[in-house]
């Protein structure tokens, strides 16, 4: 594990992505580029895994990498209990994933691009109008690829990705591009997925996206593991703080640092590092004869969280990433 | 597997571009076809008049006269050994077919000349399609999810190449039977008979023809599944067109013709091809011949190497490299 990683929660027995050591460097005439730097990640099995990082992080490589489409410099990936050792291993037929852009023939319909797909992966055909119908495309199935929009082509990458009813999905940035009712669909076959047992790691630009789809998130910068856990766990108690309204702001700063708390201002109001003991602070008020007006939890969403792990705004792009 | 074979032959066979490509080149061999039956179409009515005219007209020529007179006198001196009176009047005494500047249709000679030719423009096409196929799916980033699809690189790999091949060797021998059916019809309508010889010497060009077409088919997949790019495939094969050839003449080794695919190509084609040996300097030897010949088994050998040369360059870097 790299020294700054937390992984909060500990390591699950039944890891559905178990990475260590991951490293992979890109050779150049100019000499190499480590675009992933001993990464370490475990993806729990079920459920939806968030997986985020400032733009050229390494998420894409690590998706890459573990459906075999890159090797690794170095260190181990196991998916599904089963080492990965060769972008043909036998244990990747159980994966279904979009990596970067879509990629299918422009000039075949959506249905025929996922029949061809579906044939070649000896998937039976019936199966193909079940995927689309899953992502909201069966109707404009007939529709050549070149005319789909954006949204639509997304759409049919993950399609494509659910044809062999894949124990591990992993989803890049699958919502890019599309428009609110895309989104839903996406986010509806999301938790469909999570909800029959699949195991989904999601890789969003859209924080707000993961907060809500996600039971437990890795979050990895420059090529390594920053931090990773619930969701709730991670935004919610340890960077939980509580905003204090007070008439004389600054002599209730002094009293509450003699009294061990963390405090700053914001706005004329306190912020005090913590949410366990408000009724502690309102009595080392009351204590010294101050007395608030106003006391509330400040729980801190992904975005912010993600903001102070990387230092880096939240990455917006539609295009793929690395 | 014989599924993933077949779905990528229909990808192939679907591609709009592969298929313009291999119908531009069955268009050209039609074409071919038809300067061939235009060439060699019997004279007209008022054609042979005028021959007859402009024969009678030459036959008056006291200087044609005087020739056939000595010719009669000295028949060898002016027709060779063995020759005759009879001959003199036939080689030297102009007639109506003599004033028409066109050969009849003979199957034999067009399995010598153009036969091998219409193999070359339908390889050609061959190596376009292909290169297409292949550069298209990288290009538009299809191979990627066909490889999510089926994480098996070996079996991918083979089952394109496969389709490629077939493809390509099915296509030759369409294209190549159309070529010699159209002319085969030409001849049937002028009365022209063919002998068991020249039927066995086109269905012999057409098997090699046939596995020429399989080959440069496998060939341009396996480079262009290297290069990755349609252009970069395309680009080295006319870059060795337009300068390797010379190239490769003008190397200072005795015999280095005999490496040109070229004469590779044409020895593997034609029967008794014969090549020019440029490299050889002929002056500063007593007794010299600059044309070597070259027979199907040694173009086949060459050939065959720099296939699997690319071939296995191909599969190592497809099966290794990250996509």
């Amino acid at each position: 594990m790299s020294e700054t990683a937390t992984i909060a929660g500990g390591p699950t027995a039944e890891a559905a992505i178990r990475v260590r050591g991951l490293r992979k460097v890109y050779r150049g005439v100019r000499g190499g580029f480590a675009a992933l730097d001993g990464l370490d990640l475990e993806v729990p099995a079920g459920g939806v895994h968030g997986f985020l990082g400032p733009n050229g992080s390494g998420k894409t490589t690590t998706f890459r990498l573990l459906v075999g489409l890159a090797r690794p410099s170095s260190g181990t990936i196991e998916v599904l209990g089963h080492p990965v050792t060769s972008p043909s291993d036998p244990v990747l037929t159980r994966v279904g994933a979009t990596v970067s852009q879509p990629g299918f023939i422009p000039g075949f319909s959506g249905r025929r691009n996922l029949a061809l797909l579906a044939r070649a992966s000896g998937v039976p055909r019936a199966r193909v109008n079940e995927v689309l119908t899953e992502v909201g495309l069966r109707e404009s199935a007939s529709r050549s690829y070149r005319r789909y929009s954006l949204g639509m082509r997304q759409r049919l990458a993950i399609a494509a990705a659910l044809l062999r009813s894949p124990d591990l999905v992993l989803l890049d940035e699958p919502t890019n591009g599309l428009d609110p009712s895309g989104v839903r669909a996406v986010r509806d076959v999301i938790q469909r997925l999570a909800a029959a047992g699949t195991t989904v790691l999601l890789s969003s630009h859209n924080l707000s996206e993961i907060q809500q789809l996600c039971s437990s998130v890795s979050i990895i910068g420059d090529g390594r593991l920053l931090v990773s856990g619930p969701v709730d766990e991670l935004i919610g108690e340890r960077t939980a703080r509580t905003r204090v309204e007070i008439a004389d702001p600054e002599h209730a700063t002094e009293v509450l640092e003699a009294a061990g708390f963390t405090v700053s201002t914001d706005d004329g109001a306190l912020i005090v590092a913590g949410h366990d003991h408000p009724d502690r602070i309102a009595k080392a008020l009351a204590d010294a004869g101050l007395y608030v007006t106003d006391m509330s939890a400040v729980r801190p969403d992904l975005e912010s969280y993600f903001l102070e792990l990387t230092g880096h705004p939240i990455p917006h792009q539609t295009e793929g990433e690395e | 597997m014989i599924s993933l074979t077949r779905v990528e032959l229909t990808r192939y066979l679907s591609r709009r571009g592969v298929a313009l490509v291999l119908l531009a080149g069955i268009i050209v061999i039609g074409a071919l076809a038809a300067k061939t039956a235009w060439d060699t179409r019997p004279p007209s009515a008022s054609e042979l008049s005028n021959a007859r005219a402009q024969a009678a007209l030459a036959a008056d020529d006291p200087q044609v006269k005087a020739e056939v007179i000595d010719c009669r006198k000295h028949p060898s001196r002016y027709l060779g050994p063995q020759s005759t009176i009879a001959d003199c009047a036939r080689e030297l005494q102009p007639t109506a077919r003599s004033m028409i500047d066109r050969r009849t249709l003979s199957l034999h000679r067009v399995a010598a000349t153009d036969g091998p030719r219409v193999a070359v423009l339908l390889a050609a096409a061959i190596v376009i399609g292909a290169a297409t196929f292949v550069g298209a799916d990288w290009g538009t980033g299809s191979m990627r999810t066909q490889l999510l699809a089926r994480p098996r690189r070996g079996q991918v790999w083979v089952a394109k190449a496969t389709a490629v091949t077939l493809a390509s060797a099915v296509y030759l021998a369409i294209g190549f039977a159309l070529y010699w059916l159209v002319v085969a019809l030409v001849a049937d309508a002028r009365g022209i008979s063919t002998d068991a010889d020249t039927v066995r010497r086109i269905l012999g060009l057409g098997g090699r023809a046939v596995a020429l077409g399989a080959g440069v088919g496998l060939g341009s997949f396996a480079l262009t599944m290297l290069f990755r790019h349609t252009v970069a495939t395309l680009g080295l094969l006319f870059a060795y067109a337009a300068g390797g050839e010379v190239l490769i003449a003008l190397l200072p080794i005795d015999g280095a013709s005999r490496w040109s695919v070229g004469n590779n190509m044409f020895g593997w084609l034609k029967s008794g091809f014969s090549y020019l040996d440029q490299s050889l300097n002929c002056r500063s030897l007593p007794s010299c011949d600059n044309l070597h010949p070259l027979s199907h088994l040694d173009a086949g050998w060459f050939l065959g190497v720099l296939l699997v040369i690319a071939v296995a360059a191909s599969v190592a870097s497809f099966i290794r490299r990250d996509v």
